[in-house]
């Protein structure tokens, strides 16, 4: 490579870097809104359970369609949250390699909602059967958690689908995510009952208005949909966390590069001006003589 | 002296959270006032007004639908919105009202009319908090 080669590919170089730069940081103040909405919604989906948790005894919960096994059904319904878009790493990758030891993809018993183009893609190529696609229905993810859980929660009340799960990156904190697969419905009795004797177990007779049906099934009703939400906005967190490191990685790699190839450029330059001086030196002396 | 520890919780957030005499919200069967030691309940909530009576002041809340929920110390309030008496803007409220009865008005069709019902709704429920305050404020 000769020294203006070299020159350039510096400069292209130090461009990659500034746009990678400006990719991680535009993705921290995304991510720093992501996750304060992912967090903020947490105390109000755990009173949630609380609430659910205290009243399941004073209450039968199995009398709930939500809450019963459909027997007959074979077939389990997989809701999956990616992204729309690329850059982020294995944010992607992750899931769907976690997808692939936990459920056969290409299986007739399962079923697929996928959010994010990326999982639409994914699945297509492995010739899963899709029911809905949300990638872009919607201004954000978000407000398509409405969509997802109605047609979930109809689908599973008509008998359709054994159980419905949702796949997606946990955000567990700005550098760390991870892939889990959580069942949303039915609500197992056990699981409630279970948190309920972890807790400080009150038995308290409590007064439920209008009806104890009514007011269950809205309660279950909002569990259900602020799950979805909650799920949507960890995943939103996650890939911009994924992102930003990705992005961060990609500019401490352009740095090293440039770093290298100055150090070249410097030693062509050099060598150059070493050859210039013998150039000289030897003509004069030729001169001289 | 006895104490309510009320918290106002939404999907976006905690609202509110604080030690009061009174809570006072509109469920299904009408309105209805929590005090200490109240037997345990959980009610449907409507939308309405939730008034929350502290030491010094009255605090107003225009509230969605959600669940109240009490075992006579605590109480807590789920509901899908919440905004405090400060959020609550005078203009905002007239062009909301303007823009619902506008979509009454052109669209014969049941599922915006619904939307627009709701948004008429909520504008009369804020308008009446500021009504409350300035009653006070005189």
């Amino acid at each position: 490579m000769n020294l203006r080669q070299l020159k350039n590919k510096i400069k292209s170089v130090q461009n990659v870097g500034q746009i990678t730069k400006a990719m991680q940081l535009v993705s921290a103040v995304k991510m720093k809104k992501a996750q304060t909405k992912a967090l903020g919604g947490k105390p109000y989906r755990d009173a949630l359970e609380e609430t659910i948790a205290r009243i399941a005894h004073s209450s039968s919960l199995g009398e709930y369609s939500l809450t019963q096994k459909n027997s007959k059904a074979t077939k389990e319904l997989v809701i999956v949250l990616s992204s729309n878009k690329g850059l982020c790493g294995v944010f992607n990758f992750n899931l769907f390699r976690f997808f692939g030891r936990t459920l056969k993809v290409a299986d007739a018993n399962y079923e697929f909602i996928t959010v994010g183009t990326k999982a639409h893609q994914f699945l297509v190529h492995a010739g899963a059967s899709i029911v809905a696609d949300f990638s872009n229905s919607y201004a954000t993810f978000e407000e398509s958690a409405t969509a997802i859980f109605r047609l979930a929660k109809d689908d599973f009340e008509q008998g359709k689908y054994k159980s419905v799960s949702i796949l997606y990156n946990r955000f567990i904190s700005s550098m760390v995510y991870q892939p889990v697969r959580e069942v949303l419905l039915p609500f197992s009795e056990i699981s409630i009952t279970q948190r309920t004797a972890e807790g400080k177990q009150k038995e308290l007779e409590y007064t439920i208005e209008p009806t104890p049906q009514v007011v269950l099934k809205g309660l279950l009703d909002f569990y259900l949909e602020s799950k979805i939400r909650g799920a949507v906005q960890e995943s939103e967190a996650s890939e911009h966390s994924a992102r930003m490191i990705a992005m961060k990685n990609a500019t401490d790699n352009a740095k090293d590069l440039v770093h290298d190839m100055t150090l070249l450029r410097n030693g062509l330059r050099q060598e150059r001006i070493t050859n210039e001086l013998l150039d000289m030196n030897t003509a004069r002396l030729a001169v001289s003589n | 002296m006895k104490y309510l520890n009320v918290r106002i919780l939404t999907p976006e957030k905690q609202v509110y959270q604080g030690n009061v005499q009174e809570v006072t919200c509109t469920t299904p069967d009408g309105e209805i006032s929590i005090l200490p030691n109240h037997m345990p309940l959980l009610s449907l909530l409507e939308d309405g007004v939730v008034i929350l009576k502290e030491d010094r002041e009255d605090r107003f809340f225009s509230a969605g639908t959600g669940f109240i929920e009490t075992d006579g110390k605590e109480v807590r309030i789920l509901i899908s919105r919440a905004y405090g008496q400060q959020e609550i803007d005078e203009e905002e409220i007239q062009r909301v009202r303007e823009r619902a009865q506008k979509l009454l008005e052109q669209y014969p069709e049941k599922k915006l009319r619904a939307e627009a019902f709701t948004m008429l709704k909520r504008a009369t429920i804020d308008s009446r908090i500021l009504k409350k305050l300035k009653v006070r404020r005189r």
